[in-house]
C-alpha cells in the first residue's frame, strides 16, 4: 500500500513518475479524442488501428534489427505501427465507399487481417532469432515495467502534443461531431475534420502501445468517452469530462502497474477505467442507472394514477393490476375496488386537470406537444400563473355552453 | 361504482370482439422522452383508416405499441376482443419501406413467402400450391414478370408493391400499413389503393399511418389526429376540419393550405391540390 | 510424405476447416444483419469465462470452457445492451467498452493465477497454435480407418465437428425465422417470428463457436473468419444461398492455402521452421476479400429505387 501511495503522490522514484504522468496525458487526450470519435460513432475504427499496428511494428523491427542488431528502438517502431495502421485506415474507407459492404465489416476485416499478417511477422521474428525480440511482445498487452527513461519522455512529449492539437482544433472537431450538416453549412471542411481526427486518433493509438499494448489500446479512446455521456448530453462539456476521467484511470491504472510489476499495464489500467465508467453509469445524476430507473418508475405511478382517477371518474371498470395497486396506495379507492369520498374529489380535480391541459393545447399547440411528458403532473405547478387563470376562463366558458 | 368482476371483463371483450382495434390510454416512452401520451382509438370494423399528424408524432410507434413491437408503459390494446397476441393471425402489417435493408440478398418472390412463415415447417420446402399463391399475390400487384428480380434491384414503388403482396398473403382481417405510399411513384400509388380498397370490399379493415394530407378524404373514410396524444377521431368528415388540423399540426401548416384541404372535402376525388 | 501429411498436416487442417466453415457460415448473417463486431466482441470476451472455468475445475474441460464462456457472453450481451440504451450510444462503443475490460479482466486473472502447467496464455489465447495439432498415430493409410488410431486425434476435432453439426443443424431448422428477422424484423416481431430469441440464439452460436475454435486457431482468426469469407461471398452474387455456399469455400480453401504457405512457405526461401499457420490463414482470407473488392461485378451499392 505505502508503494502504491508513492506512485500516486510522485514520491517513488522520477521514471515512475514520468511514467504515471505520461499515462495521465494519454488518458486525457484519449478521452477527449474519443468524445469526438463518439459523438461521430466512430469509436470501433480504434480497434481496427490499434490491431492493425502489429505488421508495423513488426516490420519495423526486423527492419531495426537486421541494420543495427537491436530492433526495439521505440520512435522507429512507432513510425512503423503509424505506416501499417493508416494503411489500415485507408483500407477501411476504400471498403466502406467502394463496395456494398459496411462499416462494421471493413472494420473487422481490416483489424483481423493485418493483425493476422502481424502474428505472421512475429513467428518470423522468431526465426530470425536477433535483434532481442522479447521486447516487441510487450507492445501487445503493455507494460510500464522495464520502460527506458527516453521511452516514458517521448510517451508523454507526444499525449501532451496530441492534447494541444485538440485543443486547437477544438472548434472545427466539436461543430462536426455535434453536427455534420450544420458544419458544413457554416463552411466547415468536414472532410478535413474527419481526417484530422483519424489522425489524432491514429496518434493516441500509437503512442499508448507501449503502455497499453494494442490490443486494449481502443479502450482509452472508447471508455472514457462513454463514462462522460453519464454525465452530460452537452458536447461541450463532454470533452473535459472525458479527458479528466482518463486523466485519472490511466494514471491510477499505471500506479497500481508500478507495484504490481509481473502483471500487465493494459490490463490494469482498463479495469481502471472500467471501474469509473461504472460508477459513472450507476451514480451520475439524471442519466445514470439508477437515476433513470427512478424516473421511469415515478413517471409510470403517475401515468397509471392519472388514467385510474380519470376511469374512477367517469365510472369505467377498472383492469389494471398496477394501476389499481397505486389507487388503493393512495386512498382513493377501497379493496372492492369502491371509490372513497376523497378519491372522487381527487377524480374530479383530474378531470378539471385534463380538461386545463387539453385547452392548453388548443391555445398554444406547438408547446403542448413539447410538455406532453408532464401532463401527469397537476397543471397548476407546471405553467405561469396569467396562463392558469386565462386556461380558468376558457374553462369556465366551456362548462357554461356544453 | 366501477366495481369489476369476470363477468364485466368478459362481457367487455364480448363487446369487442367484432372490433379490429380497440387501443385505450396508450402510453410510450422513449429515452425518456414521451412520444405517445394516454391515446384512445377505435377501428371500425370493414374501414379504411388513417392516422395523420407531423413528424414525430408517434404514429409509427402507435402501431409498433399497439401490435407489441415497443414496450408501453400503460394502456391496453385489443385486436378482434383479444389480446394482439392471442390474434396475430387476423393481422397483417407492413412497416415502412425505409425501415428495410433493400440490399439483402433476396428476390420479390422470397420477401412474399416470408408472409407464409405461420404457415410453413423447416423441414419442408413451399408445396406447389404455396408457391401459386405467391405468385397470385404477386399478381394482384401487378409484379408477376418480377418474381425472380433480385430486390435491391426494384424500384422504390416496385418494394411497396411487393410489400403489399406480402401482406395480402396472409389472408388477414386487419391490414396495418405505415406510409404505404411514400416515396412511390403515381401509377404505383394508384394500383395499390386500388388493391386496398378491393381488399375493403372483401369485408376486411384497413388501418394506414400516411403522410399526404390531401388524399386523405379520397381515399379513407375514418381518421385519428395525432401529435403525441390523440387530438381527435372519427369519420374523416367530422374530423377533418381546419381546426383540428391546426391543432394537430401545431401551426405548421399554412391556413390558406388547411383551407384548401378543407375545400378538398366537400368535393371528393379532387386533387388539384399541391403537396 | 503420405505420413508427414498424415501425421503433421491432416488434423491441423480438418481443425482449421472445421472451424473456418464455422464461422463462416454464422458470418454470413452477422455481416446482413450489420454486427461483423460482434464476432470480435465475443471471441475477446471468451477468455475471462474460460479462465474462470478452468480456474474452478483445475483443467481444460471442454463442457466447463463452453460454460464459462457461455455465461461470459451472455454476460457481456447484457452489459452491452445495458450500456447501449442507458448511454444513448452506438451499439459499437457499448460494445467496445465491455469487451475490452472483459477481456483485460481475463487476461489479469490468467497472469495472476499458475496456469503454466497448461498451455494457456494470452499469446495462445490471441493467434492458436494450430500447428501443433500433430496426429503421431497417423503413421500410414491405414491409420484412416483403426479406431485405435483414429482415437488419438487432437481432442479438438471431435469437438468442432460436433459444433458444426450443432450449427449447421440450428442454422437449417431456424433459417426462415433468422433470414426473415434478419430482412425485416419489425414485420418479424409481428408475424410471431421472435427476432429477440432469434439473436439471442445466434449470439449463443457465435460464442459456441468461438469457445470451439479459439484454441486451435486463436481468437483473431476467428473474428477473420466470421467476416472475410462471408464477405468476399457477398460481393459475387445477390443470392443468399449461393453466398453461404462460397463463403465455406471460401473458408476453406483459405485455410488449406494458409496453412500450407505458413508451414512450406518458408522453407521455399530456404528457412527452416514455419510461420503461424492462424495468422497466414488470415491474411489468405484478406487477400480473397481484397480480390473480390477490386474485381468483383457486384461490388458497389446498388442504385437506390426511384
Amino acid at each position: 500500500m505505502n508503494a502504491l501511495w508513492s506512485a500516486l503522490t510522485f514520491t517513488a522514484g522520477y521514471n515512475t513518475a514520468l511514467v504515471t504522468i505520461g499515462a495521465a496525458l494519454l488518458g486525457a487526450a484519449g478521452g477527449a479524442v474519443g468524445t469526438f470519435a463518439l459523438l461521430r460513432r466512430r469509436s470501433l475504427v480504434s480497434d481496427a488501428i490499434g490491431h492493425a499496428t502489429l505488421p508495423g511494428l513488426a516490420l519495423a523491427f526486423i527492419v531495426m534489427a537486421v541494420l543495427t542488431g537491436d530492433g526495439r528502438w521505440m520512435p522507429g517502431l512507432m513510425i512503423g505501427a503509424a505506416v501499417t495502421a493508416t494503411l489500415g485506415l485507408l483500407a477501411i474507407g476504400a471498403i466502406v465507399s467502394r463496395t456494398r459492404l459496411h462499416e462494421d465489416a471493413a472494420i473487422g476485416a481490416v483489424l483481423s487481417v493485418f493483425f493476422g499478417a502481424g502474428v505472421v511477422l512475429l513467428t518470423v521474428i522468431q526465426m530470425l532469432d536477433t535483434g532481442n525480440q522479447a521486447g516487441l511482445s510487450t507492445y501487445l498487452l503493455g507494460s510500464a515495467a522495464g520502460m527506458l527513461r527516453s521511452e516514458a519522455l517521448l510517451i508523454a512529449a507526444v499525449s501532451a502534443a496530441v492534447v494541444l492539437a485538440i485543443f486547437l482544433l477544438r472548434r472545427p472537431l466539436t461543430v462536426v461531431a455535434f453536427d455534420a450538416d450544420y458544419a458544413a453549412v457554416r463552411g466547415i471542411n468536414v472532410k478535413r475534420a474527419d481526417f484530422m481526427l483519424a489522425l489524432i486518433l491514429l496518434a493516441v493509438v500509437v503512442t499508448s502501445l507501449k503502455i497499453v499494448g494494442l490490443v486494449l489500446s481502443v479502450a482509452i479512446t472508447i471508455i472514457p468517452a462513454v463514462a462522460a455521456r453519464f454525465w452530460t448530453d452537452r458536447v461541450n462539456r463532454m470533452i473535459p469530462i472525458a479527458a479528466g476521467l482518463g486523466a485519472v484511470g490511466a494514471y491510477i491504472g499505471a500506479a497500481i502497474s508500478s507495484v504490481a510489476r509481473n502483471l500487465p499495464t493494459g490490463s490494469l489500467i482498463v479495469l481502471t477505467l472500467f471501474a469509473i465508467f461504472i460508477l459513472s453509469m450507476c451514480f451520475a445524476p439524471e442519466r445514470g442507472v439508477f437515476a433513470s430507473a427512478w424516473k421511469h418508475y415515478r413517471f409510470k405511478l403517475r401515468v397509471h394514477e392519472r388514467q385510474g382517477l380519470l376511469a374512477v371518474a367517469h365510472r369505467e371498470p377498472i383492469y389494471d393490476a398496477l394501476t389499481l395497486r397505486v389507487l388503493r396506495h393512495a386512498g382513493w379507492v377501497r379493496r372492492d375496488g369502491v371509490p372513497t369520498p376523497t378519491g372522487l374529489a381527487a377524480a374530479a380535480s383530474a378531470v378539471e386537470d385534463e380538461a386545463m391541459w387539453r385547452l392548453y393545447r388548443t391555445m398554444v399547440p406547438g408547446d403542448a406537444a413539447d410538455t406532453a411528458h408532464q401532463r401527469v403532473h397537476p397543471i397548476r405547478s407546471i405553467l405561469p400563473p396569467d396562463t392558469i387563470s386565462a386556461l380558468m376562463r376558457l374553462r369556465e366558458h366551456e362548462k357554461r355552453t356544453s | 361504482m366501477p366495481q369489476y368482476d369476470a363477468s364485466d371483463v368478459l362481457q367487455d371483450r364480448l363487446n369487442t370482439v367484432n372490433i379490429p382495434l380497440v387501443i385505450h390510454g396508450l402510453t410510450v416512452n422513449y429515452d425518456s422522452k414521451t412520444v405517445l401520451y394516454s391515446v384512445d382509438f377505435t377501428v371500425p370494423a370493414g374501414s379504411m383508416s388513417v392516422i395523420v399528424g407531423p413528424n414525430g408524432a408517434g404514429k409509427s410507434t402507435l402501431i409498433k405499441a399497439a401490435l407489441g413491437i415497443v414496450p408501453k408503459v400503460s394502456g391496453q390494446v385489443s385486436v378482434f376482443g383479444l389480446p394482439f397476441d392471442d390474434n396475430r393471425h387476423r393481422v397483417a402489417y407492413v412497416p415502412q419501406r425505409a425501415s428495410v435493408d433493400w440490399e439483402f440478398p433476396a428476390t420479390a418472390f422470397d420477401v412474399v413467402a416470408m408472409g407464409l412463415y405461420r404457415d410453413l415447417n423447416p423441414f419442408r420446402s413451399l408445396t406447389t400450391e404455396q408457391r401459386t399463391r405467391v405468385i397470385d399475390c404477386l399478381s394482384q400487384v401487378g409484379m408477376k414478370d418480377f418474381a425472380n428480380r433480385q430486390i435491391g434491384r426494384l424500384s422504390g414503388g416496385q418494394q411497396q408493391r411487393v410489400f403489399i403482396a406480402r401482406s395480402l398473403i396472409q389472408n388477414a382481417d386487419l391490414y396495418v400499413l405505415d406510409e404505404p405510399f411514400a416515396g412511390v411513384d403515381a401509377a404505383t400509388e394508384r394500383a395499390l389503393i386500388s388493391v386496398l380498397r378491393s381488399v375493403r370490399q372483401a369485408g376486411k379493415t384497413v388501418l394506414c399511418v400516411h403522410h399526404d394530407l390531401s388524399t386523405v378524404p379520397e381515399y379513407f373514410d375514418h381518421a385519428m389526429l395525432l401529435n403525441v396524444q390523440a387530438v381527435a377521431s372519427g369519420p374523416v368528415a367530422d374530423v377533418f376540419t381546419s381546426e383540428r388540423l391546426q391543432e394537430t399540426y401545431a401551426g405548421r401548416l399554412a391556413p390558406q393550405q388547411l383551407e384548401r384541404i378543407a375545400e378538398g372535402m366537400k368535393t371528393p376525388g379532387s386533387d388539384g391540390l399541391v403537396k | 510424405m503420405v505420413m508427414d501429411f498424415l501425421q503433421l498436416s491432416f488434423a491441423p487442417l480438418l481443425i482449421g476447416s472445421c472451424a473456418s466453415v464455422i464461422c463462416a457460415l454464422l458470418g454470413n448473417f452477422l455481416i446482413l444483419r450489420r454486427q461483423s463486431m460482434i464476432g470480435d466482441a465475443v471471441s475477446h470476451v471468451v477468455l475471462p469465462g474460460i479462465v474462470g472455468a478452468f480456474l474452478v475445475t483445475g483443467a481444460m474441460e471442454t463442457w466447463a470452457m463452453l460454460v464459462g464462456a457461455g455465461v461470459a457472453a451472455l454476460l457481456a450481451v447484457g452489459l452491452i445492451e445495458a450500456v447501449r440504451r442507458l448511454g444513448k450510444v452506438e451499439p459499437g462503443a457499448a460494445m467496445g467498452v465491455v469487451f475490452t475490460a472483459l477481456f483485460a479482466a481475463g487476461v489479469l486473472w490468467l497472469e495472476r493465477s499458475n496456469t503454466s502447467s497448461v498451455h494457456l496464455d494470452v499469446e495462445h489465447v490471441l493467434y492458436g497454435n494450430l500447428e501443433s495439432q500433430i496426429w503421431l498415430a497417423g503413421d500410414s493409410f491405414s491409420a484412416l480407418w483403426s479406431l485405435s488410431a483414429l482415437s488419438e486425434l487432437p481432442a479438438q476435432l471431435p469437438r468442432l465437428i460436433v459444433v458444426l453439426l450443432i450449427t449447421v443443424t440450428c442454422l437449417i431448422l431456424a433459417r426462415r425465422a433468422l433470414i426473415l428477422s434478419t430482412f425485416d424484423d419489425g414485420f418479424a416481431a409481428s408475424i410471431g417470428a421472435r427476432p429477440r430469441w432469434i439473436g439471442l440464439g445466434l449470439l449463443v452460436l457465435v460464442a459456441l463457436a468461438a469457445v470451439a475454435a479459439f484454441e486451435a486457431v486463436g481468437a483473431i482468426l476467428v473474428v477473420a473468419m466470421f467476416i472475410c469469407p462471408p464477405a468476399t461471398a457477398r460481393l459475387l452474387t445477390d443470392r443468399l444461398r449461393v453466398q453461404i455456399g462460397l463463403s465455406v469455400a471460401f473458408a476453406m480453401s483459405a485455410t488449406l492455402i494458409g496453412f500450407w504457405l505458413a508451414a512450406y512457405g518458408p522453407m521455399l526461401a530456404g528457412w527452416e521452421d514455419s510461420v503461424s499457420a492462424a495468422g497466414m490463414i488470415a491474411v489468405v482470407s484478406g487477400l480473397q476479400l481484397t480480390a473480390a473488392c477490386v474485381f468483383a461485378p457486384r461490388t458497389t451499392r446498388a442504385a437506390a429505387g426511384a
